[in-house]
């Protein structure tokens, strides 16, 4: 933690990105041991240390535990670890999804406010939180980098921010990943909302393209790792026509191996 | 500890008010290891319980270093002119405050004057000048003056529930009192350390001010500069007069109400002209502190515009805010800006008030909400429902917060404060909006601004017609006895301890739930450590709580004259004589106004048993005038000298009023007060001397008090040839405990008196006098004795406590002008009869 996160934080102390509790971090984090309690879904590992969330809302949140590994769409108990059978029957166009949690409640809130309302500062806690979960993916090893899906210019300039990017940067410190903002929005689009899972598909069609080229000389230093994997970043997949429209604009510039890792769906 | 920061302020306040009691060197040697200790911390990335403690502790002697350091600064080298003429030098620095026939403003010293000596000093004093007819002198801020004057340092509290004037300068950064002559001073032009900023400040502000004043009438201009600056003098007598009595003098402070709708204001514009990001939040938060810094900097503004900053960069950050946090910031940076702002009412009733609603406010309009559904149709417009359940939310939660803070500052509370609020707030928020934009306004389109002056006028009529119908009312105000220390505690612990329970469910069921899971935590050890902390104060002291009280004799301090108070064992109340001229001859009542009547106050005396005038000069009966037109009196005892017109007869005249049956004593006469208690008249002789030096003095009652074994001698004036003829006729008795004659004044005859008294303990009142008193014989004639002696001037209230065998006597100052803080300690002394 930077010493102006330690400033930040003794002003404006961390609370639980859901239901706003003060945390109990710094000099008194150590008195309640865990921080965060026990209770803590065994798929999230190391969430007590420095206390992203309250021990309520850890044990509370809709956390996906049992889903596709394809597109993180949750599974009857019987098709454990399988792809589900609209995987099978439509792969989408990234290879793995991890997904934190599914878009209700709590979680749907907290990124209400993130999104629309300028809370910001919740991409750090969502971003460390999305970094846990992916810590236990076993396809990790291989990326390379973040990809966060991009806004359009204007957009972005009435929001002031990119969520996307910053839940990219906060989950890419946390796993000491790097992020490359590789892809461009082509036009802009209509909203999604309102649109069927045609219509959206339709609608993201081109949207985005792709800057750099696998091992390209622009991409930076990172060359010879010989880690080819690309993890896309966004906030919500809804029906996947965004992640599956900047999926294919990376393999079109040639990355073969793209992954998914959103907040919730 | 989740709100680090609410915790380390915590520990700082607690070391700002226990400065006084803490050691210095220790602190001074936690705060030189605290980069050490925190260097270490950060290093090993310790966190937990244990680091918490020493934590506590540096901050702690962080606020007491705080403290002493800026007493020590504020006081400066000036303690050694104390009480003598010299001429400063130095520059004006605040506006003057103009009062009737004087003006009052701080003065930044650069050189003292005094016995053909010169000293650079750099302290800050209080400059009274008095107008003496003629043309009227008014200093400007920044000038460099020279004034010649009488300088004073005054000591902390002299009688108990007093004025601490000491403390009262201290908290306002100012070292001393100067009172001065208008034909003393000589301006010697613009000083070079004036700050720019600040006068720019000035000018603006009273540009705006003009501009306000000149649109509207005197009682709705002088109102709207009062909220806008807070400025409680631009208020008309009467208007403030109806401000305080309907209880909401506190819109007559700039805090968070005034800056928070600015906030709004400038907030709403922004977003119009499109102004984001961090040149919206540097904009926004640089433009309320130029209000801050335009209202003065006064504790509650800054408190406001911390919070408000905080606010705003948290939107900008997109973190979320924290409002203890922002109270605790607030409060941290205020008190390490001066730390003894902590002692300022001003401060406390402002934190005070924002924390009740931090804690109160939600769970209250939580409340109200529920019995508005029971009482009225669902249907009926939730949205307003919802605002009047958060306006009286708010406005109760800040009662409940300042309620025993206003009653121990004011003496005084306002009964319709709720009321009156409730029907004033709705309007603030756009008297407030239209009187800064008028002002703002007039400073370039003086015409607009004129026309929405205008606008104005009807909501500034309202105000004034709404305080001045709810003052009137005669129950709106009610005078309180001031709460002890104690007893706020309690009340303070008790919200406290209600807020928990609010937050923890609220409901009582549950709350027997939570008291039941708490002491299921309880450990033998707690209970033992409560236990002794229940017994410690009765062991200390030292006696059987059911025993009878003891007989206190309480000489007051004021100044030159007698004001003695003596509470029974009984429980009844007695005041003998009650101070007054020759040192305020202009103002005869002004001893009992500001000594006798607060300490009954104090006390909380509601009824005086007995009120005995020794003999008719003003030093004894002055303070009366005010005592008697205030306080019930059942018995009132004269000496029976008459004297011709004047306010002593004023006097008779105000107790034959009010039906006070008088009684003449004479030697001879005794008084039994009470079993054991009794009192012995044993001058004036039947036949009143004539012809004396001084009748009246010589013809003072003497009395003696005798309660078991322990005996008081009160002389009140007597002279050489009241003592002579006394002692001639074998009428003066052994005592304990003496009050010396005529406060101290020569007495030929004083050693054979003495030696036939033969006291333990002598009390000379006395105080600042042109009569050389206490005269160097008599002080001699005691010491050669090894006569305990206490006098007014030293010591300030000297009380004695009594049970019937021996004494304990308490001063309120410590009579070494020792360092600074240490002049707050009393001295104590014990004695038993022999």
């Amino acid at each position: 933690m930077s010493l102006l996160q330690a400033i930040l934080d003794l002003f404006f102390p961390p609370a639980c990105p859901f239901c706003g509790k003060i945390l109990a971090t710094g000099a008194g984090a150590a008195a309640s041991p865990g921080g965060t309690g026990e209770k803590l879904p065994s798929a999230l590992p190391g969430f007590g240390e420095g206390g992203i969330l309250c021990a309520g809302c850890a044990a509370g949140l809709p956390w996906l535990e049992n889903c596709c590994p394809r597109c993180a769409r949750p599974l009857p108990e019987a098709e454990k670890v399988q792809e589900c059978r609209r995987c099978r029957a439509a792969p989408p166009a990234f290879d793995h999804c991890c997904a934190l949690g599914s878009y209700t409640g709590a979680l749907r809130e907290a990124l209400h406010r993130f999104k629309y309302n300028g809370a910001r500062g919740l991409a750090v806690p969502l971003g460390r939180l999305l970094a846990a979960r992916l810590s236990a993916m076993p396809w990790l090893g291989e990326v390379e980098a973040l990809v966060p899906v991009p806004l359009h210019p204007r957009r972005q300039r009435e929001r002031g921010y990119n969520q996307a990017a910053l839940l990219a940067v906060a989950a890419g410190r946390e796993l000491g990943i790097p992020v490359r903002a590789m892809l461009r929005r082509n036009r802009e689009t209509k909203s999604q909302t309102g649109l069927d899972r045609q219509g959206r598909l339709e609608n993201m069609q081109g949207a985005f393209c792709c800057d750099a080229q696998p091992g390209g000389g622009d991409s930076g230093g990172d060359k010879g790792t010989g880690l080819k994997r690309l993890l896309l970043v966004d906030d919500i997949l809804t029906s996947g026509a965004t992640a599956h429209a900047a999926c294919l604009a990376l393999r079109q510039a040639g990355w073969s191996s793209v992954s998914l890792a959103v907040v919730a769906r | 500890m989740s709100r680090l920061l609410v915790f380390v302020t915590l520990a700082y306040v607690t070391g700002i008010a226990a400065g006084a009691y803490l050691p210095l060197k220790p602190s001074l040697y936690l705060v030189a290891a605290m980069p050490v200790w925190l260097g270490w911390n950060l290093w090993k990335k310790h966190r937990g319980p244990l680091t918490l403690v020493p934590c506590f502790i540096l901050f702690l002697a962080a606020g007491s270093l705080a403290f002493n350091l800026s007493l020590d600064r504020v006081h400066g080298r000036l303690q050694e002119y104390h009480h003598r003429r010299c001429t400063l030098v130095g520059m004006v620095a605040d506006e003057p405050l103009l009062r009737d026939g004087s003006v009052v403003f701080p003065l930044a010293l650069q050189r003292l004057q005094a016995g053909g000596r010169e000293e650079a000093v750099s302290s800050t004093v209080r400059v009274t000048l008095y107008q003496d007819g003629g043309k009227k002198v008014v200093p400007v801020y920044g000038q460099e003056i020279s004034v010649r004057g009488l300088l004073v340092v005054p000591e902390g509290k002299r009688n108990p529930g007093g004025f601490d004037y000491r403390s009262y300068l201290e908290t306002r950064g100012l070292s001393a009192a100067f009172y001065a002559e208008a034909r003393h001073l000589s301006v010697l032009g613009y000083g070079q350390n004036l700050s720019v900023v600040r006068r720019l400040a000035l000018e603006t502000k009273e540009k705006m001010a003009a501009v306000l004043q000149g649109q509207l009438p005197p009682a709705a201009g002088g109102l709207m500069v009062a909220m806008l600056f807070g400025e409680r003098q631009a208020l008309t007598a009467a208007v403030e007069e109806g401000i305080r009595r309907s209880g909401v003098a506190h819109l007559m402070a700039v805090s968070g109400l005034h800056v928070g709708l600015l906030a709004a204001i400038l907030f709403l514009l922004f977003k119009r002209l499109g102004l984001k990001g961090w040149p919206a939040c540097l904009l926004l938060v640089s433009l309320l502190f130029a209000y801050t810094y335009l209202t003065g900097l006064k504790p509650a503004t800054l408190r406001a515009f911390i919070m408000l900053a905080l606010g705003a960069v948290s939107l900008y950050l997109g973190r979320r805010k924290d409002l203890p946090t922002a109270v605790a910031a607030a409060a941290l940076f205020t008190l390490c800006y001066n730390p003894l702002l902590l002692f300022h009412p001003g401060l406390q009733l402002s934190y005070a008030a924002t924390i009740s609603i931090l804690l109160f406010a939600e769970p209250l309009q939580r409340l109200l909400l529920q019995g508005f559904a029971r009482l009225s149709p669902p249907s009926f417009s939730p949205s307003l429902q919802e605002y009047g359940a958060g306006l009286l939310a708010v406005t109760t939660a800040a009662q409940l917060g300042t309620l025993p803070l206003s009653a121990f500052y004011f003496k005084e509370i306002s009964l319709i404060a709720l009321p009156a609020n409730l029907l004033l707030l709705p309007v603030m928020g756009l008297l407030l909006g239209l009187g800064l934009f008028v002002a703002a306004l007039g400073l370039v389109l003086p015409l607009f601004a004129s026309l929405l002056g205008l606008a104005a006028y009807p909501l500034l009529m309202y105000m004034l017609w709404l305080t001045e119908t709810l003052g009137a009312w005669p129950f709106s105000l009610r005078q309180v006895f001031p709460p002890r220390p104690w007893e706020m505690a309690v009340y303070y612990l008790s919200l406290l301890f209600i807020a928990w329970i609010a937050r923890k469910g609220g409901s009582l069921p549950s709350l027997w739930a939570l008291v039941r899971e708490q002491l299921h935590r309880i450990r033998l050890f707690h209970l033992l450590a409560a236990i002794l902390l229940i017994l410690l104060p009765l062991s200390w002291w030292g006696r059987p709580v059911f025993s009878p009280l003891p007989l206190e004799v309480v000489f007051l301090d004021v100044g030159q004259g007698d004001a003695i108070f003596i509470r029974t064992p009984g429980g009844k109340h007695i005041l003998l004589d009650s101070g007054g001229g020759p040192v305020y001859q202009d103002d005869l009542e002004r001893a009992g106004r500001l000594v006798v009547l607060p300490y009954l106050q104090y006390r909380r005396v509601k009824k005086l048993d007995l009120v005995i005038v020794s003999h008719p000069h003003e030093d004894h009966y002055g303070g009366l005038l005010a005592v008697l037109a205030q306080v019930p009196v059942d018995l009132f005892v004269t000496n029976g000298q008459e004297v011709e017109g004047g306010s002593y007869q004023k006097l008779l005249a105000l107790s034959a009023e009010k039906g006070i049956p008088r009684k003449i004593l004479q030697e001879g006469d005794r008084l039994l007060l009470e079993p054991y208690l009794e009192m012995t008249v044993l001058n004036p002789p039947a036949r009143l001397f004539m012809g004396t030096g001084s009748d009246l003095n010589n013809n003072s009652l003497v009395l003696q008090l005798r309660y078991r074994e322990v005996s008081f001698l009160f002389t009140g004036d007597l002279e050489d040839a009241g003592a002579r003829q006394m002692l001639a006729r074998g009428l003066v008795p052994s005592s304990n405990i003496l009050k010396v004659p005529h406060h101290g004044g020569d007495m030929a005859a004083f050693a054979a008196f003495l030696d036939r008294v033969e006291p333990s303990v002598a009390v000379i009142t006395v105080g600042n006098n042109p009569f050389g008193h206490p005269h160097a014989r008599i002080l001699s004639l005691l010491e050669e004795r090894g006569i305990q002696t206490f006098r007014h001037d030293r010591h300030g209230a000297v009380m004695v406590r009594t049970d019937g065998y021996g004494w304990k006597i308490k001063t309120m100052l410590s009579p070494e002008p020792a360092q600074a803080f240490l002049l707050r300690q009393p001295a104590f002394a014990r004695g038993v009869c022999s």
